[in-house]
């Protein structure tokens, strides 16, 4: 048998990632090509960190077809991109990543023999179809196997086609490990972040390492999946944040092979024939701009003086630039709130926010003080949300709209139980609908409530109809308020690429700003049902959460998330790409955009029409009406800004994120001391 | 009394044969999926072919995040995620201590488990069972209805870390993705451990 299922991860794949199986006598002449064929290796040959050029230095057709295949990009002056396309590779990686590639591409193929003889009846029993199938993987991947592999599937092929197959000549030897420099002395960029006091770990998902010693891993772990870069967040004004920051590469996340767009969302559509390519484009950005996103050096602020704590607001940034950042203390915004024009329940919650926020706390407070947001609480203006919205107005302002409490409507299931409708409480929202405010007294200002209940809502008012209404305690108004204050800071500051980074930050500060609370008042009985499910979820079972939230978020009726470019490396790749042919890209997108709203309009009106509340007219009359509105006015400009811009943003994205996973995993690992301790 | 006992037991049986029904035959490669191996090389499994895929960490590790079709209401994505657990990071427990914390039982928040079956998973012996807890969908959008959240999960140990894979999806819609969620425990390759 010359594929032993049995051993063959050990075998046969070891020694292709490390070489360390590689036979003594060979490494001097591996040594030998390696010094002809690459020159000095990382860090020791001249000019090793200038970006590689296959002008320069050709690759073979399979190196070049094996990056195009991992979404490496090979520019037109003949510089290579990373798969995230942030910045060009340099030349004294290229060796390291042609060697990954082939390790990856080599393990696939037997991993894909591997399954086909675990289907099969056994190897010596194999259909044509199996056989044929293991023979073409063979044959793909013939000029990346050992010589030792070769000899394993010698039995697939004939006489005359090995004597082909062997005219392909071995692959080399793997690179040895470069030598590290000795960083004694040398202020490195994470040596620098890590001494200042505000840094935060960034997790940067990297590629494995290359050619590593099977020492070099410990034994019962998988591969480095992620290694925590440290570095210092931008724009902090914190004295050691003085120091130059270190030029941030965007975060660099391996592609997956599998990279599709799901098959139940609607194909864009043909570009209209108003934007042909016959239309002159305006000019797309540089590419070489666009691509190499480089957080920019914070703003140098003094800090004030411990003993003069900052009453005045922070000045507004100017157009395109990050806000710039104060360090705000508790009495200092008290003397702000004093002054500022909210109205008395707007100060009550900024005030336990101030009160009660670890995580972003300096920066929200600090857009509270510049931008001034408008906060209200409006049902109407929070439409179709059920705690918040933000609303970005045309001037340049925001206002965030909270809701305070929600209508609820019970329905008797087919069987027993019941099961629960929210529904908004503006008319507004129903009308944006196309539909009628239903006739429930619940939704009726003037109503006058049938009693008071005592349920997982809280004290509910219960009408004549059936239909009841919570209200929102200011606790969970709050922790609303404060998700949507980091959603604002991340646009202000131009780190919203990453609309999923964005949540994730601003959920992250919403649980642990609960936690703080649940903490001091010994009970989580101040959220309402859903939001408590949420942040318990959370606390107990993280990883469901985790798993919930993005599959929530990414669906279509909820639409926060575009499931084309959830992580950075997918909208680096989307944005990359659109912008390469951008006028066809924008008309594309706008049409994807209507599909999807259309559909999300259905899907509204579907649930609508499943809570019985609406006639069959009103509803053919929505439908009909959805069905003409346009997902969003006409495009400006023939080529959509925000792929420049959110290209640009990238790193801040991965930044943010970073420092959200960071505090979570504080939290987490404070609470499990705890315990222990305990 | 006869008759609703009776009812319940054809409801259970029933809600227990997506785990009881025959195993497709060896040899029958399925169409439309792909084998996918984790760019860490933490694991490779046969997946959907139209799902996409990326690798990240969050605050418990890393997790391989697979995203599916939408279920007929918009309101959740199906998903597959694994996920590597190890003794030492935030949110590690026991491999047994995990089991039973994800298939505790809640009647205030109807959520409930399946049995614990056991399956051989890449050469490791896995711990599978099923659990349903509503969810309010869409996420913080209204109108809102409860709807059954279900997930397919495997813990998978290998000697104190252990991987953690679950395929979730709208109640309504799972039998669906059964066969893709096998299909992946079959072909599953701990290549990290």
């Amino acid at each position: 048998m010359p594929y032993d299922l049995g051993f063959c991860n050990i075998c046969i794949i070891a020694p292709m990632h490390t070489g360390g199986m590689m036979s003594r006598r060979f490494l001097p002449l591996a040594g030998l090509i390696l010094a002809l064929s690459a020159g000095a290796l990382q860090g020791q040959a001249p000019g090793a960190d200038a970006p590689y050029n296959v002008k320069a230095e050709p690759l073979s057709d399979a190196q070049t077809q094996l990056l195009l295949q991992n979404k490496y990009q090979i520019r037109e002056d003949g510089t290579v991109l990373a798969a995230d396309g942030s910045q060009p590779m340099a030349r004294g990686d290229m060796p390291y990543v042609i060697q990954r590639l082939e390790s990856g591409q080599r393990l696939k193929a037997l991993l894909q023999i591997d399954l086909i003889l675990s289907r099969s009846e056994g190897e010596k029993s194999l259909t044509a179809e199996e056989r044929e199938s293991i023979r073409k993987i063979v044959r793909e991947s013939w000029r990346l196997f050992s010589l030792k592999t070769r000899r394993s599937f010698r039995s697939y092929f004939s006489l005359q086609e090995l004597e082909r197959m062997d005219l392909v000549p071995l692959p080399k030897a793997d690179l040895d490990e470069p030598e590290l420099k000795d960083q004694e002395g040398i202020v490195g960029p994470a040596s620098a972040a890590s001494s200042a006091p505000a840094a935060v770990a960034v997790p940067v998902v990297v590629a494995p390492p290359v050619a590593a010693t099977p020492a070099a891993a410990p034994p019962s772990a998988p591969a480095a999946v992620a290694v925590p870069t440290v570095v210092a967040p931008p724009a902090l004004a914190t004295p050691a944040a003085s120091a130059p920051a270190p030029a941030l590469a965007a975060p660099t996340v391996v592609a997956p092979p599998v990279a599709a767009v799901p098959a139940v969302l609607p194909p864009p559509a043909a570009a209209p024939a108003a934007a042909t390519p016959a239309v002159a484009a305006p000019a797309p950005a540089a590419p070489a701009a666009v691509v190499a996103p480089v957080v920019a050096a914070p703003a140098a602020v003094t800090p004030p003086a411990a003993s003069a704590p900052v009453a005045a607001a922070p000045a507004p940034a100017a157009p395109g630039s990050e806000p710039v950042l104060v360090e705000v203390t508790a009495a200092a915004f008290e003397k702000f709130l004093a002054e500022a024009p909210y109205g008395r329940e707007a100060k009550a919650l900024l005030r336990l926010i101030s009160e009660n926020t670890s995580f972003a706390r300096n920066r929200v407070l600090n857009d509270v003080m510049a931008a001034l947001p408008q906060i209200l609480i409006d049902p109407d203006r929070a439409g179709e949300r059920t705690y918040s919205r933000l609303i970005s107005g045309s001037d340049g302002t925001f206002t965030i709209a909270l809701n305070n409490g929600v209508v609820l409507m019970e329905k008797s299931k087919l069987f027993f139980g019941t099961t629960t409708t929210l529904l908004p409480r503006s008319a507004k929202t129903y009308a944006e609908a196309g539909l009628p405010a239903p006739a429930l007294q619940a939704l009726q200002g003037e109503a006058v409530p049938q009693k008071q209940e005592s349920g997982p809502w809280g004290d509910t008012a219960v009408y004549a109809d059936g239909s009841r209404r919570a209200a929102l305690t200011p606790e969970a108004q709050a922790g609303a308020l404060l998700a949507e204050l980091v959603r604002l800071d991340s646009r202000l500051r131009a780190w919203d690429a990453s609309p999923y980074a964005t949540e994730v930050a601003a959920r992250t500060a919403q649980w642990l700003f609960y936690d703080a609370l649940a903490s001091s008042r010994r009970s989580d009985a101040f959220l309402d049902p859903l939001t408590r499910r949420s942040y318990r979820q959370w606390l107990q079972e993280p990883a469901a959460y985790h798993d919930e939230l993005l599959l929530s978020l990414s669906a279509g009726r909820n639409g926060t998330v575009d499931p084309r470019k959830v992580d950075l490396a997918a909208v680096s790749e989307f944005d990359r790409r659109a912008l390469a042919d951008c006028v066809r890209a924008s008309a594309e997108e706008s049409a994807y955009r209507d599909v999807s709203a259309r559909q999300a309009r259905t899907w509204d009106l579907a649930a609508y029409q499943a809570s019985g509340l609406f006639s069959s007219e009103s509803l053919s009359a929505a439908r009909a009406a959805a069905a003409k509105a346009l997902a969003e006015p006409a495009l400006k400009n023939l080529c959509r800004p925000e792929w420049a811009s959110e290209m640009a943003a990238l790193s801040k994205s991965g930044v943010m994120l970073g420092e959200a996973v960071e505090a979570e995993k504080r939290s987490r690992q404070g609470r499990e001391s705890r315990a222990e301790k305990d | 009394m006869r008759r609703r006992i009776s009812l319940f037991f054809w409801a259970a049986l029933l809600g227990a044969a997506p785990l009881l029904a025959q195993e497709s035959q060896p040899g029958e490669a399925k169409a439309g999926s792909v084998l996918y191996l984790a760019p860490s090389h933490l694991f490779a499994c046969e997946v959907p072919s139209g799902w996409r895929a990326f690798e990240t960490e969050d605050a418990l590790g890393p997790v391989v995040r697979f995203l599916g079709p939408d279920n007929p209401a918009g309101t959740y994505r199906t998903g597959l995620s694994v996920r590597w657990f190890e003794k030492g990071n935030p949110g590690y427990v026991e491999a047994q201590k995990a089991v039973d914390d994800l298939r505790r039982s809640d009647k205030d928040t109807k959520r409930s488990s399946t049995a614990v079956i056991h399956m051989r998973v890449g050469g490791l012996l896995a711990r599978l069972f099923e659990v349903v807890e509503p969810r309010a969908l869409p996420l913080e959008r209204l109108p809102a209805d409860e709807e059954p959240i279900h997930h397919y999960v495997a813990v998978i140990p290998s000697g104190l870390n252990y991987y953690l894979v679950r395929l979730s999806s709208a109640r309504e819609v799972y039998l669906d993705f059964r066969e893709d969620y096998m299909r992946c425990l079959k072909t599953f390759k701990p290549l990290g451990r």
